[in-house]
């Protein structure tokens, strides 16, 4: 590798990340079929031209950069940096067409928020738009759950190589099988078995609660794609107020805290290993912190009689924080509501459980339950260490897919990923106080961006300064890809600027 | 290093935002939030823009409050009552009508249709207690003051013209591709 030239390295990258690229293309059709299915035939053309569009350049990058050569850890991680990059400046071309924006950094926005499964937007009279630009929205946040890159190889399992480096690029580091291939391939099987699933309980609850037995369909097929993947998108600008509805709520909680599990747990469930769940790290620190915060959340909003009674607490103040806790962003209020009723102590609670988020290898974002447990047990253990005479070594365990020992790495490991999500969560709070908006606030929109949440306080709109947007877009793709892919880009430029190969 | 680039970065592009001007819609939030002009219980209704009945959620629950705007999604029937959404100013509230008040509805806005445009009275619930906590408007009353109509969306010959070409490239490319491949990776 160190022998090779930086110019095959770049050629390597842009061939996989043309392939992605093709997989993008591939999911047009998806919403072209939707459109002309619709009759909306003037967005089947947009469809159709972004298809184009995406296939030409695809396909271009991809001859471009064919070769003998089999791509490494750090092709695998650099490529995974690049074409989250590659693919939002692609996918936004459906949305810039649809009229919908006032800007491409806006159409980009919205673009990285689906995909990395954040779900705050941009966009104009979302209300009106057609099926076939909402099947767009919700398929870019269920693809960008499970990772456009598992969907390439899943896609490609042929040709995109087994590079290990391509999966952890993404945020991902746990195999369900020894092959990284039939582990992207098991993600998309447990997916697509709660798809149906998920989309049948949502098409019998929207035909309940009054909706048209079509529209009943399509709105349970997008709620659940954006619950499970815990994208929080919706097809409507009210997002799930607008069913008012407890059964919809209940369902949507159900998909969205499944979804937030990590997917070696369903494998490990689904193939009957049910003790697992109970006795998991992840699920333990997920139940802990869920409990706490919601004793918080009630505490708040108790104090300041926000809610009548103790079913609207539920459905507003723990539907919201679950919609927090497991980044999912998925709201029964409105924005500004959390600002003008919520108080301090609440939004706090929200604030903590947005950078807590869910679990690792999961659709989820945010510092991960794992490493939460993982900094917890290094706690016990030092504690345990200095109450022992110095001679004494102290073992601790921790449960997770087996028993394991935790060592001085995983601690370290864990301390450093949650140390860059509070910097650069920190560095957005700056951003949106810079911008005149109120510390709360830009601390609320920063930690539901770097979480990849959602939920909005109110900032996050077309009107404020585009360099807001860029902070909030670098932060939902850092934190989506959990920053190794990112710090192997940058050391890829820098690379290619000292002449040397990666 | 690579870290520390990644940090100042951020930093720097952090302060540039401070160099933006201060978005219009936080001025306009700053006037919402000014205590002139509340209404007080039982006031009789005047017409408010969603968004204002939103921000000031507080100050106008239990109030009997008129808003105007399009209609917007699906009627949903719920026994003698059903929910519908009135979107005004990019803002939608949800309205509890009873069954017989919808009748006048005809068009519901969505991509192909513009809703009729309604003028609703109703009492505001800032945390309804029969609706779990939604905010919500209780409509004593329901009338159409411009019927909706259709949408067309006519398709756009260049963006077609356009959309064939850059398919067929792309078609032809993919080929090329494979082709390459299978010849590069050939034993």
């Amino acid at each position: 590798m160190r022998t090779s030239s930086k110019w095959e390295d770049i050629r390597l990258i842009l061939h996989y990340t043309g392939k992605i690229i093709i997989g993008v293309a591939a999911l047009d059709l998806i919403p072209l079929a939707t459109a002309l299915a619709s009759g909306e035939y003037a967005s089947a053309v947009d469809f159709l031209l972004s298809f184009g569009a995406a296939l030409t350049l695809g396909a271009g990058l991809s001859a471009f950069g064919v070769t003998t050569r089999r791509p490494g850890w750090m092709h695998g991680m650099v490529t995974a940096g690049v074409s989250w990059l590659v693919a939002m400046v692609v996918a936004a071309l459906p949305y810039w067409l649809s009229g919908h924006y006032r800007g491409y950094l806006d159409c980009m926005f919205d673009v990285m928020s689906g995909l990395t499964t954040t779900g705050i937007v941009l966009i104009q009279d979302l209300d009106h738009i057609s099926d076939s630009l909402n099947m767009w929205r919700h398929l870019l946040t269920f693809v960008g759950g499970q990772g456009i890159i598992v969907f390439a190889l899943a896609l490609f399992a042929d040709g995109t190589g087994g590079g290990y480096g391509f999966y952890v690029g993404e945020g991902k580091d746990e195999r369900l099988f020894p092959s990284v291939l039939h582990t992207a391939k098991a993600i998309w099987r447990i997916s697509i078995l709660y798809l149906v699933i998920g989309t049948a309980a949502l098409w019998i609850a929207g035909m309940v609660i009054g909706l048209s037995p079509a529209r009943a369909f399509l709105h349970g097929l997008w709620i659940y794609m954006a619950a499970w993947s815990t994208g929080g998108f919706a097809p409507m600008s009210q997002n799930i107020l607008y069913y008012h509805s407890d059964l919809f709520e209940v369902i949507t909680f159900l998909f969205f805290t499944v979804g937030s599990f990590n997917f070696a747990l369903h494998s490990a469930v689904l193939r009957g290993d049910r003790k697992e769940l109970v006795r998991n790290i992840e699920t333990l620190s997920f139940g802990t912190t869920l409990s706490l915060l919601t004793f918080v959340v009630c505490a708040g909003l108790i104090k300041l009689h926000v809610y009548p009674d103790i079913v609207a607490l539920v459905r507003k103040g723990f539907y919201q924080l679950a919609s927090a806790h497991t980044t999912t962003g998925f709201m029964t209020v409105y924005p500004r509501q959390f600002a003008t009723e919520w108080g301090d102590v609440a939004v706090f609670a929200l604030i903590v459980a947005m950078l807590i988020g869910g679990s690792a290898c999961s659709t989820a974002g945010g510092f991960k339950g794992l490493r939460i447990g993982i900094l917890f047990k290094a706690i016990v253990q030092e504690t345990r260490q200095m109450l022992r005479p110095n001679s004494a070594v102290v073992v601790q365990k921790f449960r997770y897919h087996g028993t394991k020992i935790l060592s001085a790495q995983q601690v370290r490991s864990a301390a450093l990923i949650v140390l860059m999500y509070v910097v650069i969560f920190a560095i957005a709070t700056l951003a949106g106080c810079l911008a005149g908006y109120p510390l709360l606030d830009s601390a609320f929109e920063s930690a539901s961006v770097t979480g990849n949440v959602g939920l909005s306080i109110g900032i996050s709109n077309t009107a404020m300064p585009a360099g807001l947007k860029i902070v909030y877009i670098f932060n939902m793709w850092a934190g989506r890809l959990e920053f190794m892919a990112i710090l192997a880009s940058l050391g890829f430029v820098s690379a290619i600027f000292k002449k040397r190969s990666i | 290093m690579k870290s520390a680039v990644l940090f100042a970065s951020m930093t720097i592009l952090s302060v540039l935002t401070a160099l933006a001007p201060v978005p219009a819609e936080a001025q306009a939030r700053q006037e919402i939030q000014s205590p002139k002009g509340m209404p007080t219980k039982n006031d009789s209704s005047a017409r408010v823009p969603v968004v204002q009945l939103v921000e000031r959620a507080v100050q106008y629950d239990g109030t009997e409050v008129e808003i105007e705007g399009e209609i917007i999604g699906d009627l949903m029937s719920r026994g003698d009552h059903a929910w519908l959404s009135i979107l005004d100013g990019g803002t939608a509230v949800g309205v509890w009508a009873t069954a017989e008040d919808i009748t006048v509805v005809s068009f519901l806005g969505r991509y192909s249709t513009r809703g009729d445009r309604l003028r609703v009275r109703g009492v505001m619930h800032r945390a309804c207690p029969e609706h779990g906590g939604d905010l919500d408007i209780h409509a004593t009353s329901v009338e159409v003051v411009e019927r909706g109509r259709a949408e067309f969306h006519p398709v756009n010959a260049g963006r077609l013209t356009a959309a064939i070409m850059l398919s067929a490239t792309g078609g032809g490319l993919l080929v090329f591709w494979r082709r390459r491949e299978r010849k590069v990776k050939k034993p």
